[in-house]
């Protein structure tokens, strides 16, 4: 009886499994396939700007005060709380001054020009970053994409409990089980982050409906956003000094930063905040991120600051990692491993590779269940099936609609009006071609060969495009220290690469399927 | 509240709703001025904040300030029917109708208020649709859609061919 039941649990959890992973796997892999591009963000988000192209200097050799009396020229420019983001802030050579009721105004520190900031015509890392959480469905894609997150952790539960429970042997010889051996072992493997990170998916994009409501709930109507709520726990407010009026000479910020440098040699200094500037009772709060604490600090929550005297240099306020309360370092904890705040590229890399092998599990679970469908028809008729197509185009097709962002990243002029439309049009509609494409092919395996062909085409021409436009070389960007630039190109070469390989590969047909997938498994077993 | 209660909603916040939000407060300070305020939800001031009257008939800036230290500004009430805006950058905009002076608005126009708002309403819908980028990308989605449907069609006919063949 006791054994009935439990072979009844394991089939009901793994028909659980099966369906929800069906349901619920377009839309992971596509926001598992963006969040790569989102990891890297602040790197393409440099690369993508011709205004960008310079080197990244030591940030306390720039003289600030040029930059700063030109932007406080401006009449119509707020005068207090300004904001200056430092030198290699989020990825960024340049200097911007900004305020957080204006738009940032972008400097180059080596020469200390203003720069053209090509915000509204060049989107590509913020549009991958939106594709990421389904902003471009608006509050509909943010509802879905957090419900696919939620979903997600549901495949995770019960995936789990079936490696625990069904003890799987992973021998079998056919194509059948070697795709259920990657999508098991990378899974095994990978889940205890994963989860983590669909968790915090979860929370950000689900919580967007769910705050408000429960927050008139808890306080029986008398809040009715969650911000009148929890703001003041988490952002406290810190009183500014009241103006003296008495105009002095402010010392160089430069200074400054070597000073909060001194004083707390642990943090990696980001931004500086100009209260009551020249004025004897101004201030300079300069916050940063200290890498020695991660999960901790350094992102919206929790941001350890040094606060200086800007008239005399003395230390007002020393506010280290640990001077906050634990609700601040709960949410600073889960977001940590979402937004990776001030991690380094190396371990950007390996989230990005993790993110990776996340989408390979995911397509070869797809693959599994499509294995199992198409071996019903085996020599009967050829296996054409809207959710094989459709997968083809969401997960393979994705690939030549993502390299077509990047060229026409340096194909488009800068001056086109609507360039980002044109731009982001394009993409859904090769996407869409992508979709008419695994239709027209009867043969998925010939159709799946042709994207990652065009896709690593497209991605190989993206670096000469990009050094054609800027009229650069991948020597220049050595010797001019632009590494992070070129690190986007070879990242590029190096993807379009894999994507041919893995098209010269791939089998053509069915047939010659069964014998690609057969001598891998064996190759593996061995 | 309590802090278990508090946990409980910092987990459940999404980002974005972390981007406080503006209020404005005006106050008619029944000598034909107004007292305007803005400020975060959070209480927290919003100096620095540009704030903004505008007519509702011609869409005119009349006035047109930052809010200074203390948030807060007093500004002489216009002669005609205007909007208070508290503008806090993209995506961050307040507005409120203005109080009328004492002796009223020399063009009163109630209803052109709402009349100007559609007619707002309907010049973005112009303006979206009116972008070359978004034609050719919509006519091309709908192109490659139903060459998507014609093709799925013409290949199951051929496959249900085939297997007729092979029966």
């Amino acid at each position: 009886m006791e054994q009935n039941q439990s072979t009844l649990l394991k089939q009901r959890l793994f028909r659980i499994h099966i369906s929800a992973g069906i349901v619920f796997s377009l839309i992971m892999y596509i926001s598992l396939f963006f969040g790569i591009f989102a990891i890297l963000l602040p790197y393409i988000k440099t690369w993508e700007k011709p205004s960008r192209h310079f080197e990244t200097v030591n940030m306390t050799q720039v003289n600030y005060s040029a930059m700063l009396e030109e932007v406080l020229k401006d009449p119509d420019f707020p005068k207090n709380n300004v904001q200056i983001n430092l030198p290699g802030f989020m990825g960024d050579p340049a200097v911007s001054i900004t305020h957080r009721f204006v738009e940032p105004i972008a400097f180059n520190p080596i020469t200390q020009e203003k720069l053209e900031n090509e915000n509204k015509q060049s989107h590509l890392a913020k549009f991958l970053n939106e594709l990421h959480y389904g902003a471009p469905l608006q509050l509909l894609g943010r509802v879905l994409f957090g419900l696919v997150a939620v979903g997600a952790m549901l495949l995770v539960i019960t995936g789990v409990i079936l490696v625990i429970k069904l003890n799987f042997k992973n021998k079998g010889n056919n194509q059948q089980a070697l795709f259920s051996k990657i999508h098991v072992k990378i899974l095994t493997w990978v889940f205890p982050p994963f989860l983590l990170i669909i968790l915090s998916g979860a929370v950000m994009n689900v919580g967007l409906i769910s705050s408000g409501p429960m927050s008139q709930i808890l306080t029986k109507g008398e809040a009715k956003d969650i911000d009148s709520l929890v703001g003041k726990v988490l952002f406290p407010r810190t009183l500014t000094p009241q103006k003296s009026n008495e105009i002095v000479p402010m010392l160089k910020i430069q200074d400054l930063l070597i000073k909060a440098q001194e004083i707390n040699p642990q943090l990696t200094l980001k931004q500086v905040k100009l209260i009551n500037w020249n004025d004897k009772t101004a201030q300079v709060e300069i916050s940063g991120y200290n890498p020695y604490k991660p999960f901790l600090n350094g992102g919206i929550f929790n941001k350890p600051t040094i606060t200086l005297s800007a008239y005399t240099g003395e230390l007002i306020n020393n506010k280290t990692t640990m001077d906050t309360t634990w609700s601040v370092f709960v949410a600073e904890a889960i977001f940590f491993l979402h937004f990776l705040f001030g991690i380094d590229i190396f371990s950007r890399i390996l989230m990005a590779i993790f993110m990776a092998s996340c989408c390979i599990a995911i397509g070869f679970g797809a693959m599994l269940w499509l294995e199992k469908k198409a071996k019903k028809f085996d020599q009967k008729v050829t296996f054409y099936h809207w959710m094989g197509k459709l997968s083809l185009a969401s997960m393979v097709g994705i690939i030549p609609a993502t390299a077509i962002l990047f060229v026409l990243q340096w194909t488009l002029p800068f001056d086109l009006q609507d360039r980002v439309l044109w731009q982001q049009g394009m993409f859904y509609n090769t996407w869409l071609a992508t979709f008419f494409w695994s239709f027209y092919r009867i043969n998925s395996y010939q159709a799946s060969k042709e994207f990652f062909f065009i896709g690593g085409l497209l991605f190989l021409i993206t670096p000469f495009l990009h050094f054609l436009h800027i009229g650069i070389t991948p020597y220049t960007l050595i010797e001019q220290n632009m590494l992070q630039i070129l690190g986007v190109d070879i990242g590029l070469l190096l993807f379009a690469f894999l994507l041919l390989y893995i098209s010269k590969k791939l089998p053509k047909n069915r047939d010659q399927a069964k014998i690609f997938w057969k001598k891998n498994h064996k190759d593996n077993n061995e | 509240m309590n802090n278990f209660l508090k946990t409980i909603l910092l987990v459940v916040l999404p980002i974005n709703i972390y981007a406080h939000s503006l209020l404005l407060n005006i106050v008619n300070n029944n000598n034909n001025t107004i007292t305007v305020e803005g400020i975060f939800n959070t209480g927290e001031s919003a100096s620095g904040a540009l704030i903004k009257l505008e007519s509702i008939e011609t869409k005119e800036t009349l006035y047109k300030k930052r809010l200074p230290d203390i948030s807060q500004l007093t500004i002489n009430i216009p002669k005609e029917p205007y909007l208070v805006i508290l503008d806090g950058g993209e995506g961050h905009q307040v507005s409120e109708q203005g109080v009328p002076p004492k002796e009223g608005f020399l063009k009163e126009n109630k209803d052109k208020k709402t009349e100007l708002e559609k007619d707002k309403s309907r010049k973005k819908n112009i303006q979206l649709s009116s972008s070359n980028a978004v034609i050719v990308s919509i006519v091309l989605a709908f192109v490659l859609l139903f060459a998507t449907i014609l093709i799925n069609i013409r290949n199951t006919n051929r496959l249900l061919k085939e297997m007729k063949k092979k029966k």
